[in-house]
């Protein structure tokens, strides 16, 4: 019964509801009025907040003692789910960074070949169950399916998150543009997220860094949903 | 009317504090009280696995464990203030756009209506005392409308009257110029007849 599990758990909850509450939001503005940006937005942080709840369980199990609860979640809900979770997040930057539909077929179709390729060698070789710390655990696929993960899904993803950052920001600060600023605020979130919870998915913040990771994810969540609520008519 | 107006203004009085009240307890009272309790359970956990299962008088050398599960214990807190940095950011964020946003909204109609614009209202978003200071503006506004249509209103009644009141004031100075023309004429009329009467007088004298 560690109770940083317990606060590493608390930390997720957070982290998870935050991201439930914009996306609930989102789907209230865009009743409201007009919302000029993909639906990916939306479905990625409905995905990416029961991810962290669920990983908020896992720990919680941790917490616990329930080790063997903690992995069949991990094995069934939150290891694949870090690589169905941003899925969404290929249509949205597909939207924003290409106008022509072939190449956001492309780009969305390379980055899902990518995605169910993580997905079948995770299940076709398990995961490594973490050591029980302080913190919680942490376990991390196979050294396979991390690889496939950082070369067709991570590094593509994040090279089109840094594009669209800068493109974004250079439009935004040109025209002022509210919508503009939104999205950038988005891309900013996602910068955050994927700079920081790569490290969660391959267990390279041991201990009570691996807190500071969840923080990290934590703010992400709170950019998002800072970014949600600009306004964006008077 | 008066009455209503009252009672939203009992209703909303109270409503910014609670904001930040409310942020305040979220961004900075659960989290330490969550960091509180967490840090009783981490010595009940120091206690349970060091004193309980030895016994005091068994207790030599503090154990490297012991050690660990403190400075675990520390970095706990250290990232609780880190925690409660961040939530109070966010919730600053947060309140100075709640309040900033309708106080903009107020300078921007402010703007609209010295300009002459009484057709602009402003949307009543917030429950509180902005949105009550906005919605008196738009009465405000509203009320200024129609005070400038009933003195337009009046503004043409009277330049309609003044008209009339000129044109009556112009027959009657032509009148007039006609009444003084006639007297005039009659007077020398008057004074042809008295010479001519005068003339008769003498030529019957002579």
């Amino acid at each position: 019964m560690y109770t940083g599990a317990l606060y590493n758990s608390f930390v997720t909850f957070i982290a998870g509801i935050v991201s439930l509450i914009v996306f609930f939001q989102l789907g209230r503005l865009r009743k409201k009025r007009e919302i000029r940006y993909s639906r990916g937005v939306d479905y990625f942080l409905l995905l990416y907040g029961l991810l962290w709840i669920f990983v908020g369980i896992r720990v919680f199990f941790d917490w616990l003692g329930l080790l063997d609860l903690d992995m069949f979640i991990w094995d069934w809900f939150t290891g694949p789910m870090t690589y169905i979770h941003i899925v969404p997040g290929f249509f949205y930057f597909a939207w924003s960074l290409f106008k022509r539909k072939g190449a956001r077929y492309l780009f969305i179709g390379s980055l899902i070949f990518g995605t169910i390729l993580c997905l079948y060698t995770f299940f076709r070789y398990g995961s490594i169950p973490g050591e029980l710390t302080y913190w919680g655990t942490k376990p991390v696929a196979n050294e396979l399916t991390q690889k496939v993960f950082i070369l067709s899904v991570f590094l593509p993803i994040l090279l089109a998150i840094l594009t669209d950052f800068f493109r974004r920001l250079k439009r935004w600060l040109k025209t002022k543009n509210i919508v503009e600023k939104q999205i950038f605020g988005f891309n900013a979130a996602f910068l955050i997220y994927a700079s920081i919870a790569i490290f969660d998915a391959l267990a390279l913040a041991p201990g009570w860094k691996l807190l500071l990771v969840r923080i990290g994810v934590m703010i992400s969540a709170l950019i998002f949903y800072l970014s949600a609520n600009i306004e964006t008519e008077d | 009317m008066f009455s209503q107006r009252m009672s939203s203004k009992i209703n909303h009085r109270m409503s910014i504090f609670i904001k930040f009240l409310l942020l305040s307890i979220i961004s900075t009272i659960i989290p330490l009280v969550i960091t509180g309790i967490l840090i009783i359970l981490s010595y009940q956990e120091v206690i349970n696995q060091f004193i309980a299962e030895q016994g005091i008088d068994l207790i030599g050398e503090p154990e490297q464990g012991l050690f660990l599960t403190l400075s675990n214990i520390r970095i706990q807190v250290v990232l609780t203030l880190f925690i409660v940095i961040i939530l109070t950011l966010f919730s600053n964020v947060l309140m100075t756009r709640n309040l900033i946003r309708p106080l903009k909204n107020l300078i921007k109609g402010t703007k609209e209506v010295a300009k002459g614009n009484l057709d602009y209202i402003i949307k009543v978003k917030a429950k509180d005392e902005l949105g009550e200071l906005t919605n008196n503006f738009n009465s405000m506004v509203q009320q200024i409308k129609q005070e400038k249509k009933v003195s337009e209103k009046v503004r043409v009644d009277l330049e309609g009257k003044t008209k009339e009141l000129q044109q009556k004031v112009a027959d009657l100075e032509k009148f007039h110029k006609l009444t003084i023309g006639r007297e005039l004429k009659m007077v020398e009329l008057k004074k042809q007849i008295k010479e001519l009467k005068e003339k008769t007088k003498r030529e019957n004298v002579s």
